[in-house]
């Protein structure tokens, strides 16, 4: 492996202690290499979005972060503050679900693009501004010197999550974190956002970590496919061997309950009940309460282990057979 | 946890620190009904070969300039401390917040209007505006109490229409009005309990300045009229007699302990009125 | 006599469908330049029907004028011009009782389950609220009985009426809100993205419940949404719209399987599909830029500043075509051939 990419190990997250202790992250680990989309799907509270803001040191004292968060050899959780910022921005980009709160209100654009390459990159204010000019083009804003001056709340927000892509690719990063980047947005904005990705990524070669809780969207960008609930990954895959052959019952649960265009069923193979509270987890398998299955003795005594259930596909489940 | 009757009071007094403070409300109450009871000395009782003396076993607060005993006066003059900052904040909270409510959520041309006359009422200086009225009511007590009510309008007004404002945006209150409930049944059931958190915060406060307002009022006569004591007035009085330090030290200590226990039982009713503060304060006990 | 009931909306003449709505036209206030004051054409000659039972899937980005269409039919907003109909009366003329009474018809869901309870009320107070501003039944006993048949109805404990919103799921919400909806005894219930803010697997138990409580109440729908899939899973007609405008309107088989409004087809292959081997193959139509502003939209088609297929003719009137039997398209080059070829070409 010669370009970075970026891996997890065993992450662990606490936030609060004692018996309000909510074990939000349990020994999550993935890789993803350079060139390469790891997909992370998963519902709220399943711990998605705090695997990666954990991992860049983005979560603020309170959390007790565990674990390793591997960037080119270097591990992000043993370094300085001063470190850490050296290398947010430079080689780990990022792009939030909310462009609007992302965004500083009172900078303009070209403001808000140039500070990461005049503090990183060592650039002067005109030459930022003509990379900042560069990179709303490619980014797809249409007449960019006219944007360049212009204030978050002038732009749609499909326009400012478009700036806040180029902001997170401003320094060429080796990795971009995406954290549903296209939720808040409209579905024909949402198609030129994952074009544009899969475009920069083609170019660049980075690496790209995408949270989605939509499989579809991660569908037809990622390679690999994580699947997480309760704090823990349930699943992990090809993206095509967890479309074509899902393990664990959760995310076959996922996959069925979603309507999917064009191909009408009569009902929605709905999940019941909610997901687990990350104060009081159960002490077998996590999905155990709602899960359709529970084909094993062990299910609600044991948790299961992620264990090889084909190439490269790995399953958190005592299961992994169709019932 | 179990689904059980709610009852503020209740819920209020199984936290010790409002428990507390209403007990040193009921306290306050209790002297400013039985005052006259109470006290070991009357309050104009002089005594001029005994001015100024420093607490002692005879006079446990001292005495003042004529040889009045300060802890009697304390005690005497709870009656009308009380009675002047209550009464003034309870108009102020009625038609500020009514004022608030309504204009908050209808907005127009009542919100433009009534805005700007708070606006106007607020910039005047208290002095003037209760001048204006002893001119009318002529001074006294109850000069005291319509004025120092009069002037705090505005900041319950303010405080609610801003979230009101807020308010009439939520959706829940939008799902209000999708079943076709009127606007004074929203008001009245959707928005006023929403409000009553910065209302209550806003209540202790002002319970606080209407003390010290009455005070500066009877000090330019146009208030308590001497030689009737309260709190303020004898902290007036006793800032010309620097050694005497007890004659402003405990009317000042008076209405410290008032301001802290009318806060700690608002601070108290905003979190047991809120179900969210409440099972969040239940949570925390059962462990 | 007897007649069979016709299988589309309006189509029998016999038949009136429950809600009718027809040229609304829903504008507010913009800023004002000078003494020129701006207008937002949030919803612009808007007319469709939804007969009895049934589900008209309201689906179009943001700032296609769908959530107004609701808010207006719930008197949230008032319309500028045209009418609505519900059961053969005037909805937006009625005053004092008559009006009280048609509101009490047409409930709704909103989007996010939170906001919209009151966190200061229980589920039960919230649930029974209707009944105690429509004056239904009589007496709080027995409409607190009411409203555990209610609870029971969407799937929750009847304990749930002494929760505090704060207390419940996000599912566990919106199926309050469903239960506070149904207390008056609605024919009409208005679902504005009733489902977006759910976790998937509960946008899942939701679509279910809604359709069997179709089913067994015989409700009719007006489901508003972004969703194209979970549109078409709920809806027996589907309206599009795009900047307030209607763009396209038939049955939902229809629509789905042959869209014949650019901006649907559009639309349709925005919509990632689960199938990652699908999804890799597909030819997309990217629009270029974003939505005009609702403050000074397009002359003629408003969406032609974006459309592939645009002419100049677009610039001009835009006529109602009829694409199949209860399939119009409000497009001047409908029923030309709309292949993905030859879309393709208009792309690249």
């Amino acid at each position: 492996m010669n370009a970075p990419g970026f891996a997890v190990r065993d992450l662990t997250v606490v936030l609060g202690r004692g018996k309000r202790a909510a074990r939000v992250v349990r020994g999550v680990s993935w890789s993803v290499e350079a060139g390469a989309t790891l997909g992370v799907v998963g519902e709220s509270g399943s711990g998605k979005s705090m695997t990666v803001l954990a991992s860049a040191g983005l979560l603020p004292p309170p959390a007790a972060v565990t674990g390793s968060a591997l960037l080119g050899g270097r591990d992000l959780l043993k370094l300085s503050r001063r470190e850490l910022e050296g290398i947010r921005g430079r080689r780990l980009g990022f792009v939030f679900q909310d462009p609007m709160t992302s965004l500083n209100p009172l900078l303009t654009v070209e403001r808000q693009i140039t500070e990461g390459i005049e503090e990183h990159l060592g650039a002067t204010r005109r030459a930022a501004r003509d990379s900042a000019r560069v990179l709303l083009e490619t980014v797809g804003i249409p007449d960019p010197d006219r944007r360049l001056d212009a204030y978050p709340h002038q732009l749609s927000g499909g326009m400012r999550q478009r700036v806040m892509i180029a902001i997170a690719l401003s320094c060429g990063p080796d990795v971009l974190i995406a954290d549903e980047p296209t939720t808040a947005l409209d579905v024909t904005t949402q198609a030129q956002i994952l074009d544009l990705v899969r475009e920069r990524q083609e170019r660049t070669g980075m690496a790209v970590v995408w949270i989605s809780h939509d499989l579809a969207v991660v569908g037809g960008l990622a390679d690999d496919v994580v699947v997480m609930y309760g704090g823990q990954v349930v699943e992990q895959a090809p993206v095509e061997t967890l479309h074509s052959a899902p393990a664990h019952p959760y995310t076959r649960g996922l996959l069925g309950a979603r309507p999917v265009l064009g191909r009408r069923r009569d009902q929605l193979t709905a999940i019941p009940g909610t997901p687990p509270d990350p104060r009081a987890l159960p002490s077998g398998c996590v999905f155990f309460d709602r899960c359709p299955v529970k084909g094993d003795p062990r299910c609600e005594t044991q948790v299961p282990d992620l264990v090889e259930v084909g190439r490269r596909h790995f399953a958190r489940t005592f299961c992994p057979e169709d019932q | 946890m179990s689904a059980r009757p709610f009852s503020a009071w209740s819920h209020l007094l199984r936290r010790p620190v409002s428990a507390a403070g209403l007990g040193v409300v009921v306290l306050l109450l209790t002297l400013a009904l039985l005052g006259p009871q109470l006290a070991p000395y009357g309050p104009n009782a002089v005594d001029v070969t005994r001015a100024l003396q420093p607490p002692s076993m005879e006079h446990w607060f001292g005495t003042d300039d004529l040889g009045r005993d300060v802890l009697s006066r304390v005690v005497l003059a709870a009656r009308v401390s009380l009675q002047v900052s209550l009464i003034s904040v309870s108009i102020a909270l009625v038609v500020g917040v009514v004022l608030g409510l309504v204009v908050g959520y209808f907005r127009g041309w009542a919100d433009t209007v009534i805005m700007r006359v708070v606006d106007v009422v607020f910039a005047f200086p208290i002095m003037l505006l209760a001048i204006a009225i002893v001119a009318v009511l002529g001074p006294g007590v109850t000069t005291a109490t319509v004025a120092i009510g009069v002037v705090y309008v505005p900041v319950f007004a303010r405080v609610t229409r801003a979230s009101a404002l807020a308010l009439r945006e939520e959706p829940y209150v939008r799902a209000a009005a999708a079943i076709g409930a009127g606007p004074l049944r929203i008001i009245r059931a959707h928005v006023l309990p929403n409000v009553s958190a910065p209302v209550i915060v806003q209540t202790s406060l002002s319970l606080a300045f209407a003390i010290l307002s009455e005070a500066a009022l009877s000090f330019l006569g146009l208030g308590v009229q001497p030689p009737q004591p309260s709190w303020g007035r004898m902290l007036f009085d006793g800032k010309g007699f620097t050694d005497a330090w007890w004659m402003s030290v405990f009317p000042g200590l008076a209405i410290f302990v008032t301001v802290l226990a009318f806060n700690l039982v608002g601070d108290g009713l905003r979190d047991v009125l809120d179900p969210r503060r409440r099972s969040a304060m239940e949570s925390r006990r059962d462990r | 006599m007897r007649s069979e009931p016709g299988p589309g909306t309006g189509q029998d003449a016999q038949s009136v469908p429950l809600l009718d709505v027809r040229n609304l036209c829903v504008r507010f206030p913009g800023p004002r330049e000078g003494r020129h004051r701006s207008w937002v054409h949030a919803v612009e000659d808007v007319s469709f029907a939804v007969d009895r039972g049934q589900t008209l899937g309201l689906v179009g980005e943001s700032g296609s004028g769908k959530s107004t269409i609701g808010n207006a039919l719930t008197r949230l907003v008032p319309p500028t011009s045209g009418t609505v109909h519900l059961d053969g009366q005037d909805v937006l003329a009625a005053r004092g009782a008559p009006a009280r009474e048609l509101r009490r018809r047409i409930a709704m869901v909103f989007q996010d389950p939170y906001a919209s309870l009151d966190p200061r009320r229980t589920a039960g107070a919230t649930v029974r609220e209707p009944m105690d501003v429509h004056r239904m039944l009589s007496g709080r006993a027995e409409r607190n009985r009411r409203v555990a048949e209610l609870l029971d109805l969407v799937g929750l404990v009847r304990e749930t009426a002494a929760r505090y919103p704060h207390e419940l799921s996000g599912g566990q919400r919106q199926r309050v809100s469903i239960a506070r909806a149904l207390a008056a005894d609605p024919d009409l219930v208005v679902l504005d993205e009733a489902t977006a803010s759910l976790d998937v697997s509960v946008q899942a138990q939701i679509m279910n419940l809604l359709r069997e409580l179709q089913g067994e109440l015989g409700l009719t729908y007006l489901f508003v949404s972004h969703d194209l899939a979970a549109v078409e899973h709920m809806s027996h007609h589907v309206v599009v719209m795009y900047l307030g405008r209607l763009m396209e309107t038939g049955t939902t088989d229809h629509l789905y399987t042959r869209p014949a409004h650019p901006y649907t087809q559009a639309l349709m292959s925005a919509v990632p599909d689960p199938d990652p081997a699908t999804e890799r193959n597909r030819e997309r139509i990217l629009l270029g830029g974003d939505p005009p502003s609702p403050l000074d939209p397009p002359s003629g088609c408003v969406f032609r500043t974006r459309c592939p297929l645009a002419v100049d003719e677009c610039a001009g009137p835009v006529p109602q075509t009829t694409v199949s039997a209860n399939h119009f398209a409000w497009c001047i080059r409908t029923g030309e051939s709309l292949s993905p070829e030859r879309l393709r070409r208009f792309v690249h």
